[in-house]
């Protein structure tokens, strides 16, 4: 008996190691971070790792990277993370310490390990790069992303893209319907929008959204206040914005401008001419709404446009958004906000375990100069595309391949590993020309043609800070995000708490810190522009 | 002296006859235990980092000490504890209406006399607890906004429209009631393993006794599920502090910050802000110790006036 | 048993047929959503009927050959991963469900402690990467194998079993692994199912793990392909014209996802149903 039970336990003990054991060694072949190894024939093999957008897969396989394969000897491991939880995947493996040879972050993410010795610094290595160097010279705001003097990543520069930006765009049809001007002022367009409900007592004219990481109400506050001469927040919601009247950053609530803006949004709230459910409208809610005609107006990415009318010309024929001059405020300033072209908020940072960082240099420098960036872009001349006189055309051959897929673009873009979504690291977009409907094209040379005449102004990124500075954004934003968040709505909201209310807010902004915090924006920019 | 000794002895020779009357036990119980010692315990030195300035490269055993430093960061911002008082105060809400609502609905199935027609409604029930919550805060969103579901009916019975989402008298409402449209069905389902275990007999003398359907749900099927109900209400109080936090971030917005925004959104902010490893882990050790101390006693109330207990 | 219809019976058959309604209606309209043309979806005109009935969005995610792969990974990984935590999860509760295991009261201390305290996800993926599990099917099966609320749910039903079932089977010879085999585990067949139903979903739900601690995309689950369609719908980073493509599908394609991935859960259910017969346990007591 006793003898019996003895063997029972040693039996459960082995059991247990095997069982450890057997995860141990199953986990042998693991491939993590495996470095990148140069095998014989001198190939290069490097793990990568980005998100990846539900819309256009990442096929391992895909023409990039077997193009890459065969002109550069490299051998690309691609590790596609989804991208709602990508913030999550790369924040564990940064924190561990195990990251892959490349990999795409953000420049928050730069700023906040760059001290910890986790990413190559780059800086020695970048007069072995002619393309990369000339990139920087034409993209002179990449000076943003240096930190203490050393850059840590390589941006995602655009090439070429459609221009596209927080424009106002209205139901052109429904304005000839009802006898309407076009609206040049923000006071003529609230007159528009108030005949527009009177026409249509169930809607609400103008719908706005959360998008890009913003809340609904930032998102819709930033193109109305900047339109007014003012402004809300930053790209990544800080209540600061940068006033290129001023050259310098601004907090909003401090000037009039501001505080005529939410006037003026509280003046279309209470009067029903602004979606009721603004605050938590999501991009769903706010096509269904435009799309059906509950909604005529949106301060929103114009691209949409374009999507809305042919959803309604399915129904109504007639039925089109049209994008409209830029509207005057009140001090009669005149401009808009813009998208910024380049994405140089992401950038692939190259893991300080690389075995050769100078090859790995070599082969990114590469995927900047021409070669490069049209394989990564375009796919493969004469192949899969032709240039014509200077223009950008798809071959016949592609064009069957993939017209009559879903979404064509993506489908092709996904087959080739190419573009913003895929392996490219300066992008040039003229894939897209083919699949656009002409509106857009004639959109975005209007925005373009703003952007050259000072009307139109792009979204700009953070200035680098040094780490006091960071530390004190953290306690800072803490505590005035949450305070101006839970009161905007407010003032939007509710009557007359403007009026009342408004100086004791602007009051408390300044003592939960809001100069202090306009201060680190304004000494960190000064220090990029010296 | 010799008598104290004595019973050592004797404690002691008690000891191992227990020790070794419980061997195989232990054979047992040393897979859980290796498992909770690795997977458990030892990410536990993670906790350090509440005490620390974090280094990535120095890892936990070489960080700089930071004292309590983040522990000040959050105990004297007085807008920190605003947001623990929505937290505990979400889930005493939720403990008051959401706990309940899966037993009352097994002893309801228990009533029903239809076998194929309670199999239905439990088969249905459940489903909606497999909805991520991104679906069901989309679809919260879509049914209360002013021209919504909700809305819509309001309007045939001639009431206005309310903008449900951004009043912070209702989002207590929508949360726990969405939480008992998604977790009825599934809640129920331990109870309804319970009741199981109940003596078909005893239901049987009671009827003989001539008694009454409510007298038996309250003598004889009550009573016989009470201690997974105990045990259940137990594990719920170790959760006061912590809320399903996805769903508040997709449903709460300025203006219901002030019932809305919870412990765990404000962390999550401030992470956005810039990773803060050292102050999240704070926070934590601030959630389990007083969770821990809730449920210690919460265990010993429960141990002496029912006998249910987690440990 | 003489069973009289009472207004009580009245009352809880319309309770009943409301709540089915109140769960059934939300799973109707994503439905008709995943099946309505994108148009009529975005001009919100399905609320009560399909319109523009097709099959586009369903084709759109099995065109996709990662859904498909990652189908049959979310078998396995459910499959085994219940298998583990099911015995590991028994392993725990049945000692500490014995009055004689001898220092019960701290194992179960130590083992309840887990649910109050952790390390996070750092130091929880350093033990996981330290074992040399990235990448593998253990990393999403073994760190997660027991969860301590399922745990106790189980020990409090294996300590209503009578002591008396315990001591006759000593007395026949039995150890402790045969009268667990042989006498609890067929008495616990209604909290054995509950907890099978428990870890089968909640590793077929499960996407965290594996998005941690895998790397390569073949592994992947299909939780984390669908989520992905499912956040990305609404949330993607939308400053180029790029959101706009894709909006018009993406409610259709959203709830089309979300029916891929509980249809094949939902079978689980009756089988599981059966070992739900009241007296179930004590009857075989007797027999």
């Amino acid at each position: 008996m006793n003898r019996n039970k003895k063997l029972r336990i040693s039996g459960s003990a082995a059991a247990l190691s095997i069982f450890l054991l057997g995860g141990t060694l199953a986990g042998c072949g693991d491939s993590n971070n495996s470095g990148n190894s140069g095998s014989e024939d001198g190939a290069l093999s490097l793990t990568w790792m980005r998100y990846e957008h539900p819309s256009q897969a990442i096929v391992s396989d895909s023409k990039a990277v077997r193009e890459i394969e065969k002109r550069q000897n490299v051998k690309l491991n691609l590790q596609s993370v989804p991208q709602s939880n990508y913030d999550d995947k790369k924040k564990t493996l940064i924190a561990t310490n195990t990251i892959p040879d490349v990999i795409l972050v953000k420049q928050d993410d730069i700023q906040n390990y760059s001290d910890t010795g986790v990413f190559l610094d780059l800086t020695p290595y970048i007069d072995q790069m002619p393309n990369f160097k000339k990139v920087l010279e034409e993209h002179p705001e990449v000076k943003n992303n240096y930190i203490d003097g050393k850059l840590f990543g390589f941006p995602l520069v655009t090439k070429w893209d459609l221009q596209a930006g927080q424009i106002p765009m209205i139901r052109m049809d429904l304005l000839k319907k009802n006898d309407l001007a076009v609206p040049t002022t923000y006071d003529e367009l609230y007159e528009t929008l108030k005949k527009l409900k009177e026409a249509n007592p169930a809607s609400f004219p103008f719908a706005s959204r959360a998008a890009n990481g913003l809340t609904g109400t930032e998102n819709l506050i930033n193109p109305i206040a900047f339109g007014f001469g003012s402004g809300y927040t930053t790209s990544n919601g800080t209540k600061v914005y940068y006033d290129p009247a001023t050259k310098r950053y601004e907090f909003g609530p401090y000037s009039d401008a501001f505080k005529d803006a939410i006037s003026w949004l509280h003046k279309l709230y209470s009067e029903k001419l602004l979606d009721q459910d603004y605050t938590t409208a999501t991009s769903q809610t706010w096509q269904e709404k435009l799309n059906s005609g509950k909604s005529f107006y949106f301060q929103d990415n114009n691209g949409f446009g374009n999507t809305f009318n042919t959803i309604m010309q399915q129904q109504d024929p007639e039925a089109k958004f049209d994008m409209i001059p830029v509207l005057e405020g009140p001090g009669g300033v005149k401009r808009n906000l813009v998208y910024s072209l380049d994405h140089l908020s992401e950038s692939y940072v190259i893991s300080t375990k690389v075995k050769n960082p100078d090859k790995v240099i070599a082969f990114i420098d590469w995927m900047y100069g021409e070669e490069g960036t049209n394989i990564t872009s375009l796919g493969v001349e004469n192949e899969d595309y032709v240039i014509e006189n200077g223009e950008f055309k798809l071959t016949e051959e592609a064009k069957s391949k993939y017209m009559d897929k879903p979404v064509p673009y993506y489908a092709m873009q996904s087959d080739l590993g190419t573009g913003y979504l895929g392996l490219a690291m300066h992008y040039d977009d003229r894939p897209n020309i083919p699949f656009q409907a002409p509106d857009s094209l004639a959109w975005s040379d209007t925005n373009l043609k703003n952007v050259e005449a000072g009307i139109n102004f792009r979204f700009t990124n953070d200035p680098p800070f040094n780490k006091e500075e960071r530390e004190r954004l953290k306690q800072l934003r803490t505590e005035l995000d949450s305070f101006i968040t839970s009161n905007m709505d407010k003032f939007i909201i509710k009557d007359g708490a403007l009026e009342s209310e408004w100086a004791s807010f602007v009051e408390q902004c300044k003592a939960k810190g809001a100069d202090e915090l306009l201060k680190i924006y304004n000494d960190a920019l000064a220090r990029v522009q010296s | 002296m010799a008598s104290s000794s004595k019973s050592a002895v004797s404690g002691w020779s008690e000891a191992r006859r227990k020790i070794k009357k419980s061997k195989a036990l232990y054979a047992m119980f040393a897979f859980p235990l290796v498992y909770f010692l690795i997977f458990h315990y030892a990410p536990m030195v993670g906790n350090l980092m509440a005490f620390q300035d974090y280094s990535i490269i120095k890892g936990f055993f070489g960080s700089p000490w930071a004292g309590t430093k983040y522990f000040e960061q959050f105990l004297n911002d007085s807008y920190f504890w605003q947001v623990v008082r929505n937290t505990v105060l979400l889930n005493l809400y939720s403990l008051i209406f959401f706990f309940p609502a899966p037993i009352v609905f097994a002893l309801l199935l228990n009533e029903l006399r239809l076998q194929l027609f309670k199999r239905f409604v439990q088969s249905i029930t459940y489903i909606p607890h497999f909805l991520s919550t991104v679906v069901v805060a989309g679809m919260l969103v879509n049914f209360l906004s002013s021209d919504g579901l909700i809305n819509q009916f309001r309007g045939m019975l001639g009431a206005d429209s309310i903008t449900f989402l951004s009043m912070p008298e209702w989002f207590r409402t929508i949360f726990i009631g969405s939480d008992i449209w998604q977790g009825l069905g599934w809640g129920s389902i331990i109870y309804l393993a319970a009741l199981t275990g109940i003596d078909p007999t005893l239901y049987e003398a009671a009827t003989i006794d001539g008694a009454s359907r409510w007298r038996k749900m309250r003598h004889i099927t009550i009573p016989g599920i009470m201690t997974v109900i105990m045990v259940m209400l137990l594990l719920n109080l170790g959760h006061m502090l912590s809320v399903g936090f996805e769903k508040i971030l997709l449903l709460y917005s300025g203006p219901t910050y002030e019932t809305a925004d919870v412990i765990q959104t404000y962390v999550y902010r401030r992470g956005l802000i810039d990773s803060d490893f050292s102050f999240a882990a704070a926070v934590g050790i601030f959630q389990s110790v007083l969770s821990f101390v809730l449920v210690i006693s919460a265990n010993q109330l429960s141990k002496k006036f029912n006998g249910a207990r987690l440990f | 048993m003489t069973t009289k219809k009472t207004w009580f019976d009245g009352v809880n058959l319309v309770l009943m047929l409301l709540l089915i309604v109140i769960t059934l209606y939300p799973l109707y309209y994503m439905g008709i959503v995943s099946i309505s043309s994108g148009g009529a979806v975005s001009r919100g005109e399905v609320l009560w009927l399909p319109k523009g009935i097709n099959l586009q969005a369903y084709k759109y995610v099995f065109d996709d050959p990662a859904v498909l792969r990652s189908y049959g990974n979310t078998i396995l990984y459910t499959a085994l991963g219940t298998l583990i935590s099911l015995v590991l999860t028994t392993l725990c509760a049945y000692p500490l469900s014995r009055n004689h295991f001898y220092g019960r009261a701290i194992f179960s201390l130590f083992v309840i402690f887990t649910m109050f305290f952790d390390g996070g996800l750092i130091p929880r993926f350093m033990v996981v990467h330290g074992l040399g599990m990235v990448d593998t099917i253990w990393a999403l099966v073994i760190p997660t194998a027991i969860s301590v609320f399922n745990m106790i749910l189980m020990r409090t039903f294996f300590e209503q079993i009578p002591e008396a079932l315990h001591e006759s089977a000593t007395v026949d010879g039995a150890g402790e692994y045969r009268t667990l085999l042989q006498i609890v585990l067929p008495l616990s067949m209604p909290v054995m199912a509950t907890m099978f139903l428990f870890y089968a979903v909640g590793q077929w739900n499960s996407f965290f793990p594996a998005l941690i601690y895998l790397n390569e995309k073949e592994l992947y689950p299909l939780q984390i392909i669908l989520r992905n369609i499912v956040i990305q719908g609404d949330m993607a980073s939308q400053t180029t014209q790029m959101g706009a493509d894709m909006a018009t599908m993406s409610a259709t394609i959203k709830y089309a996802v979300v029916y891929v991935a509980i249809l094949p859960v939902l079978c689980i259910y009756p089988f599981v149903q059966k070992y739900f017969v009241q007296g179930a346990m004590l009857g075989s007591v007797k027999g």
